[in-house]
């Protein structure tokens, strides 16, 4: 019975990594379970290493900062496996028996000691080409942190399509406010927010195209913890 | 009464901090960035600058000259926030010294982060245990719900004509400050209720009515007056905190306390923990309960003035006490200690061993075996401590790096 699930990101700095745990906290909360979530990083530069963890569980969590026991480990770059931009080496150290790990990636970026650790801890690997789809569908690889994310969802379901869109709204979209200023002045702030309102579409579609091919390969793979939460929202 | 409209978000502690200063509708908030501070003023800035907020929001040229002009404008009769952290909060001491002697009401986050050398962003509280001293207020919060929650009752605390001092509210960097969790933000009437607009009873500063304030006294007998007279006034803050908590209580329905206690009804092994990494001590207390071993813990929320009564109402009875410090005095131990100690020490049925620990310096994780550790080191009665708390592949670690850093095999 689903009772937590502690989620590892592991990326570089200006993927998003960060946000994607928000969201994912955010969107937990909204489908009524448990969530907390929070970085870690050094230096706040671009392309360093960022780490960030999201708990989302059906009970009071009185657990926070580094995650260090993960059931699930997303991997935003090739590069912290391949130069082991990551605070934690090798990236899926500390994951649990049962577990799931996510990595963006066209290529098996594994070896075989890898592969045979983590089948070991029947742990499966889903390589899958967030960026490419960010680049497809949202027309920039900064939406790559939406494909991961529909990826966790559609695996585990640990949180629907309609709480990550709830979320997405909640954290970018903003209202409307006249400026009260002059004519030409509102007019700016109205293209400003119908282009705000076409990347959020752009996001969330994202996120669903990568839901429903996660959600394919979970049918194929039948890792662990596919659906494992499928049932859980809002039965409390 | 329970607050009507209840809007929940997931915040940071920061964003929470920044929440707390909105739903106070400070006047003026004078500014200056640090990590892992910086979210703080930062939308701050940005709700000024929209109209969100009314008032006044000036960036500083350094914390010295922000705790000044904080200081400053309260004496005028303003609502007055403002934050800072770590190396931050150590430039600003000075001020922090001379702008609670003038008895002026504010309320300043510290966002806890461990002092250089060696450098680090991530929390301990060794920079808000070097404003111990400095006769301001001090509440250490939790949780991110606790950073807005105790910045409102901060404000009510500070405005208080028994008080009228500044009030510090803590927070841990990372831990709290980038962590978000659901916080349920009151509704700004019932807040208006609660804190109505700051009306201050002393003289204000008038550019229409000069007055000089706070000069010089030579001889130290008005000196030792004055200095006595902030010793109670800070000592009146204790009474101050539980009527105004009460009533916070009663019409947002959370409540606080001086201390928490938690799990401590039959505890024969309790923790005294502060600020968030108690939440860490709390889920270790569960997991030993498993185990058969009455844990409890005891969180310090009130910790300037320190609640000497609560502390010791609240410890006594208990067998074994371990004082968790997440600071260090190097050559001394854990700062808070021996407060504890001195609370407990003119009572009879005080614990019989008290146990010094210090943990989670630079942010380092408190983890469960490391608590499982303090309970048996509870039980050997000719350990003195303080016991430091690290773990060895950690310590391998550590010694790997040396060896790259310089290698020298003579050395260990």
């Amino acid at each position: 019975m689903f009772k937590r699930i502690n989620i590892r990101i592991s990326g570089l700095g200006g993927q998003g990594a960060v946000t994607a745990a928000h969201l994912l906290a955010m969107a937990a909360n909204r489908d009524g379970k448990y969530s907390i979530s929070n970085p870690f990083f050094g230096a706040e530069k671009r392309m360093a290493p960022a780490e960030s963890y999201v708990r989302i569980g059906v009970e009071r969590i009185y657990d926070r900062g580094e995650l260090v026991y993960p059931d699930v480990i997303m991997v935003f770059h090739p590069q912290v496996i391949t130069m082991q931009k990551s605070y934690t080496a090798p990236f899926y150290s500390g994951v649990k028996e049962d577990g799931l790990v996510i990595i963006n990636t066209s290529a098996d970026l594994l070896t075989k000691e890898d592969h045979k650790r983590l089948e070991d801890l029947n742990v499966s690997v889903f390589n899958h080409d967030a960026t490419k789809l960010a680049l497809e569908i949202g027309g920039t690889e900064l939406s790559t942190n939406m494909a991961m994310l529909g990826a966790c969802a559609g695996v585990t379901k640990i949180v629907s399509l309609e709480a990550l869109d709830g979320a997405l709204q909640e954290r970018f979209g903003k209202r409307y406010v006249a400026s009260g200023g002059t004519a030409t002045l509102d007019q700016a702030i109205t293209k400003k927010y119908a282009k705000k309102a076409m990347l959020l579409k752009a996001n969330m579609d994202t996120i669903t195209k990568s839901y429903e091919l996660a959600d394919t390969w979970s049918e194929e793979a039948k890792p662990a913890l596919a659906n494992v939460a499928a049932d859980v929202a809002r039965s409390f | 009464m329970v607050a009507t409209k209840i809007n929940t978000k997931m915040l940071t502690g920061n964003k929470a901090a920044a929440w707390g200063a909105r739903l106070a509708d400070v006047d003026y908030v004078p500014a200056f960035p640090i990590t892992p501070q910086t979210e703080i003023v930062e939308t701050l800035a940005q709700w000024f600058a929209e109209g969100t907020m009314q008032g006044k929001f000036t960036n500083m040229d350094s914390e010295h000259s922000m705790f000044a002009a904080a200081g400053s404008a309260a004496a005028s009769g303003v609502r007055v926030f403002t934050a800072s952290s770590s190396q931050g909060i150590l430039y600003g001491l000075e001020m922090l010294h001379t702008i609670s002697g003038w008895r002026v009401p504010l309320v300043l986050v510290n966002v806890s982060r461990g002092l250089a050398t060696p450098i680090t962003l991530e929390p301990d509280h060794n920079d808000v245990m070097a404003t111990r001293d400095t006769g301001i207020v001090q509440l250490h919060a939790e949780t991110c719900q606790e950073v807005l929650d105790l910045i409102l009752l901060a404000y009510r605390i500070a405005e208080d004509p028994r008080v009228l001092l500044p009030v510090l509210v803590n927070i841990d960097g990372f831990y709290l400050s980038f962590t978000r969790e659901p916080v349920e933000l009151p509704d700004e009437n019932e807040v208006r209720v609660f804190l109505p607009a700051f009306k201050p009873v002393q003289p204000v500063f008038q550019a229409s009515q000069p007055q000089a304030r706070a000069s010089a006294v030579l001889g130290g007998v008005n000196y030792s007056f004055f200095k006595y007279q902030h010793h109670l006034a800070t000592l009146h803050a204790e009474r101050v905190f539980m009527e105004v908590a009460r009533e916070y209580g009663a019409r947002f329905g959370r409540h606080y306390e001086s201390v928490e206690r938690y799990k401590m009804d039959d505890a024969d092994s309790v923790f005294v923990m502060s600020n968030s990494f108690a939440t860490k001590g709390k889920a270790a207390v569960n997991k030993l309960r498993k185990q058969g071993i009455k844990a409890g813990l005891l969180k310090l929320r009130l910790f300037r003035p320190f609640p000497v009564d609560a502390v010791a109402d609240a410890l006594c009875g208990h067998q074994k006490v371990a004082v968790i410090d997440q600071n260090i005095a190097p050559g001394a131990g854990g700062i808070t200690f021996p407060e504890i100690a001195s609370a407990l020490y003119h009572r009879e049925d005080r614990p019989k061993r008290l146990l010094s620990v210090i943990g989670g310096l630079g942010g380092m994780d408190i983890r469960d075996g490391d608590f499982l550790s303090i309970v048996e080191h509870l039980d050997e009665k000719d350990f003195k401590g303080p016991l430091m708390l690290f773990r060895k592949e950690d310590l391998d670690g550590f010694r790997t790096l040396q060896k790259i850093a310089g290698p020298d095999e003579e050395r260990e």
